[in-house]
């Protein structure tokens, strides 16, 4: 991913996971939520947080904090659900992503976007389209389409070891 | 206000692409029937039934190119009704393939399409044309020639005289027919006199230009049938008065009334009128009103509203129940009782006979036998079994392969039979019935049976088994449907890739089916799919364990029993139920899925039957029964095994259902995983099943555990 393909301003929609502010192309968001009641689906990793009732269809809930190799989402009264509308297998998606907080929609310009750095980010980097830069700030810009893209999801499945063994009556 | 009328004509040329093609399929049942009843008259009266109205509706809507295509072969089927020309393989043969090509032009964009295969059509055309000996001078435009051919074939019999009457309703000239065109076929029948009857035209001040008040009085002498005259009305027939009187029949005052649906124009007038001027194309059947067509999204929007509605008329309930106000208690059970009614209707109105899929078998089944070599009947029972439009949708492909895996595998060659003492036409019987909630599709053939010591040998060669492995008919017969698995020794056009019953398989799973199996050697088999009625809604028991709530599918559920402290130690820390007498293995799913909560003193086991036997789930507490509307779980959570689906709650929260039969084999996997020493693998499993996600929920989604659990002590 190279800040190339970012040639307009663009708004984005802001949002913290832990101390990092994180940002998405604002086209990808169909809504923010407020926490409701997750229901987890048995034998699934750790990442996949469940469904939701989202008017009526059921959608999945992803915690992106797990998904970056942070610790799991803790429920405050920011905690927030970013339903967004992504590619899954070239098919349209709708997941929602838990997030610490919602901070803003801003402008970023191009110039104001630089390539993700090789090393000393915590997530991994082809994850990041771009660091945006806001007065001393930086944001990460997510690729989300990849981050939830399928490919990617396997990777994470395949570290999770078997799950949940138990025995069953002889 | 143009731009409408085409839009317009687009739509009727739509609904005739819609109604040809049921109409094809209608006509290839009838050839094929015919194939094996070759003087059943009333067979060649319906395939010439079909072929005339595609013709003439497809020249109405401008499909010149099909209508011209399709008019030599209704010649053929004329003469046969004639008794001219014998029914042959060779003309069904011919007009099967002419079908194909008429498909062909209907899937084409355009109107004036010309034959997808023009030289595949010219050949067919050809070759009908040679049977029905009309090479060279059957001319090509449709309308006029039926009457060409038809000459010889009525000077042949002696003529008789038909008194017609004729009373066009009067919408009739709205729908695009022409009643002079009606009258001049009619003159081709033979020689006519025509009058008029203009009583009923009102003064010009009052004139509807767009209605028909005329009605005719035809007296018709020609050597052709009844029949054949109540074809010319055939498009008008319902919403027309006619009356077709043989005339000695009319004398004596004795007539036989057809299809009176018009108002009774019954005052004549002298007044003498021949059928004239070149107008309108020919004219289209009118619907009566008893069906209509819908396009299926439009239902399945329709479907997922109703949908929408029983959850928030569940969530109204709930509310009313804890308002405890009469009024609105009584509001929501008027809502509750409608929303059950209309939820009931629109699933109803997804249910369609499975007629149409079964017929189209039998040019499948002909087909095939003609290229195997083998000769075999179809038969169908139950065919107006009717199963959600989905359901049926997703069921062609695996029965064409069952079907397919008959014919080349199981019935043997004709010798071979014969040689056996077995009748030399081989048998295939496709049979669906309801049971309970779910739906039984059959196929049987009666051939050589399933060799259950081959299916052994190719699997141990496959290595899908141990070469010691005893196994149990059963497993030998799933042994059929394993991937990559096939006992044919070469590769054959049919089947024999080993790839169809892998995906018989994978499609009748993803229905929420079973495949049965059951062969008698030299005897035949037969593979019966269990299917669910339909997919979009489900009976189930609500159960909960801890604060979760987990649906079961009701349908095989046998019963529930209390399981105590008592009986857990009476079990020796064996996890099987005393069911009178029997021992039932249970899986306790508070264990299964790890979710973190405190076993209750008193558990409830719901004893469920599946394909590996009985089986108990310990859960609990059991809620109630739940009709539920099913939702996807979606692309994301797809390797999820053990939930078949999920569904909305009364409070608003997602319910998961669970699938049993996956359950179960869950369970032995892990089992299997945890006899194989993965104990340390286990220990890190004891993580508990997202157990700080639990957390979050108390916090998060207090509402609708409160709700649970005051559900829980109602």
């Amino acid at each position: 991913m190279s800040v190339t393909e970012i040639t307009e301003t663009r708004q984005y929609l802001t949002f913290k996971l832990g101390n990092e502010i994180f940002a998405t192309d604002v086209a990808k968001v169909r809504e923010v939520l407020d926490l409701t009641t997750i229901t987890q689906i048995p034998r699934t990793p750790d990442f996949m947080s469940g469904v939701i009732n989202l008017r009526g269809s059921v959608v999945p809930v992803v915690d992106l904090r797990l998904c970056f190799e942070m610790s799991r989402t803790e429920s405050t009264r920011n905690t927030c659900i970013v339903v967004v509308e992504v590619l899954l297998d070239s098919e349209s998606t709708v997941i929602g992503a838990l997030a610490d907080s919602v901070e803003e929609v801003i402008d970023l310009d191009p110039e104001n976007i630089q390539p993700a750095p090789r090393i000393g980010a915590h997530i991994r980097t082809d994850f990041i389209k771009g660091m945006g830069r806001r007065d001393t700030q930086f944001i990460m810009i997510l690729d989300i389409d990849r981050v939830f893209s399928a490919e990617e999801l396997a990777a994470v499945r395949g570290q999770e070891p078997t799950k949940q063994l138990m025995e069953v009556a002889a | 206000m143009k731009q409408k009328a085409s839009s317009s004509a687009e739509q009727f040329k739509q609904s005739f692409r819609e109604e040809a093609r049921d109409i094809l399929v209608d006509l290839e049942s009838a050839l094929l029937e015919l194939n094996e009843r070759h003087d059943d008259l009333e067979l060649v009266g319906r395939a010439f039934r079909g072929l005339h109205t595609i013709k003439g509706s497809g020249a109405m809507f401008g499909f010149d190119k099909l209508a011209s295509f399709t008019h030599d072969l209704e010649t053929a089927f004329d003469e046969v009704r004639n008794g001219r020309l014998a029914i042959s393989s060779t003309l069904i043969d011919l007009t099967l393939s002419a079908l194909d090509q008429i498909r062909a032009m209907l899937e084409e964009g355009s109107t004036d399409a010309a034959p997808a295969d023009p030289e595949a059509s010219a050949r067919i055309l050809d070759a009908v044309r040679r049977l029905t000996g009309a090479v060279g001078d059957v001319p090509r435009q449709a309308p006029r020639s039926r009457s060409e051919v038809q000459e010889p074939a009525r000077t042949a019999k002696p003529l008789r005289e038909w008194h017609i009457r004729f009373a066009p309703g009067a919408e009739m000239l709205r729908c695009g027919a022409n009643p002079l065109l009606l009258l001049r076929e009619l003159g081709e029948l033979g020689g006519l006199a025509v009058r008029a009857s203009m009583a009923e035209i009102p003064p010009l001040a009052e004139l509807d230009p767009e209605r028909c008040y005329l009605s005719w009085d035809m007296v018709l002498s020609t050597a052709c049938t009844r029949d054949a005259i109540r074809d010319v009305f055939i498009f008008v027939e319902d919403n027309c008065e006619l009356v077709i009187e043989a005339a000695s029949e009319a004398a004596s005052g004795k007539a036989e009334t057809s299809a009176i649906n018009g108002p009774g124009a019954t005052a004549r007038a002298p007044e003498d009128k021949r059928s004239g001027s070149p107008g309108r194309r020919s004219v289209d059947a009118v619907d009566p009103g008893s069906s209509l067509r819908v396009p299926a999204a439009k239902l399945d929007q329709f479907v997922n509203l109703v949908g929408e509605l029983v959850t928030v008329q569940a969530r109204l309930s709930e509310l009313a129940a804890r308002r405890d106000d009469p009024e609105v208690v009584a509001v929501s059970e008027e809502v509750e009782r409608l929303t059950t009614a209309l939820r009931e209707n629109s699933i109803n109105i997804r249910m369609i006979p499975i007629r149409g899929t079964f017929e189209k078998f039998r040019r499948l089944v002909h087909d095939l036998a003609r290229d195997l070599g083998k000769s075999v009947e179809l038969t169908i029972e139950g065919a107006e079994t009717e199963l959600d439009k989905t359901v049926i949708e997703q069921l062609s492909d695996p029965l064409m392969h069952l079907i397919r895996n008959s014919m080349d595998h199981g019935i043997e060659p004709p010798e071979a039979r014969a040689a056996q003492g077995k009748r030399p036409i081989a048998a295939i019987h496709l049979s669906a019935r309801h049971s309970g909630a779910s739906v039984l599709i059959g196929v049987a053939d009666d051939g050589r049976g399933i060799d259950t010591e081959a299916v052994r040998q190719r699997a141990i060669e496959k290595g899908l088994v141990d070469a010691g492995a005893s196994l149990t008919q059963a497993e030998t017969y799933a042994l059929l449907f394993e991937p990559g698995f096939s006992t044919a020794s070469r590769v054959t056009d049919v089947s024999g890739r080993g790839v169809g019953m892998d995906v018989v398989r994978q499609r009748v799973e993803a229905l929420r089916g079973a495949i049965d199996v059951a062969s008698k050697p030299g005897e035949g088999a037969t593979v019966t799919l269990r299917l669910p009625l339909t997919l979009a809604i489900i009976d189930g028991l609500l159960v909960s364990v801890g604060e979760s709530c987990f649906v079961l599918p009701l349908a095989n559920t046998l019963e529930c029993i209390e399981l105590t402290e008592k009986d857990i130690e009476a079990a020796n820390g064996k996890r099987v139920a005393n069911v009178r007498g029997d021992l039932i293995p249970y899986i306790r799913l508070r264990e299964h899925f790890n979710l973190r909560s405190e076993r209750p003193p008193i558990e409830q086991v719901m004893i469920v039957e599946t394909a590996e036997g009985r089986y108990g789930f310990a859960v609990d507490c059991v809620l109630g029964d739940c009709q539920t509307v099913i939702k996807n779980l979606g692309r994301f959570y797809r390797h999820v095994q053990v939930v078949s689906g999920a569904t909305i709650l009364g409070n608003g929260t997602v319910a998961l259902i669970l699938d049993p039969e996956r359950l179960v084999q869950s369970a032995f996997q892990a089992q299997v995983n945890a006899r194989q020493g993965n104990s340390a693998d286990n220990l890190v499993g004891g993580r508990p099943w997202k157990g700080s996600a639990r957390n979050l929920l108390k916090s998060g989604g207090g509402g609708g555990q409160n709700a649970i659990s005051s559900r829980l002590t109602h």
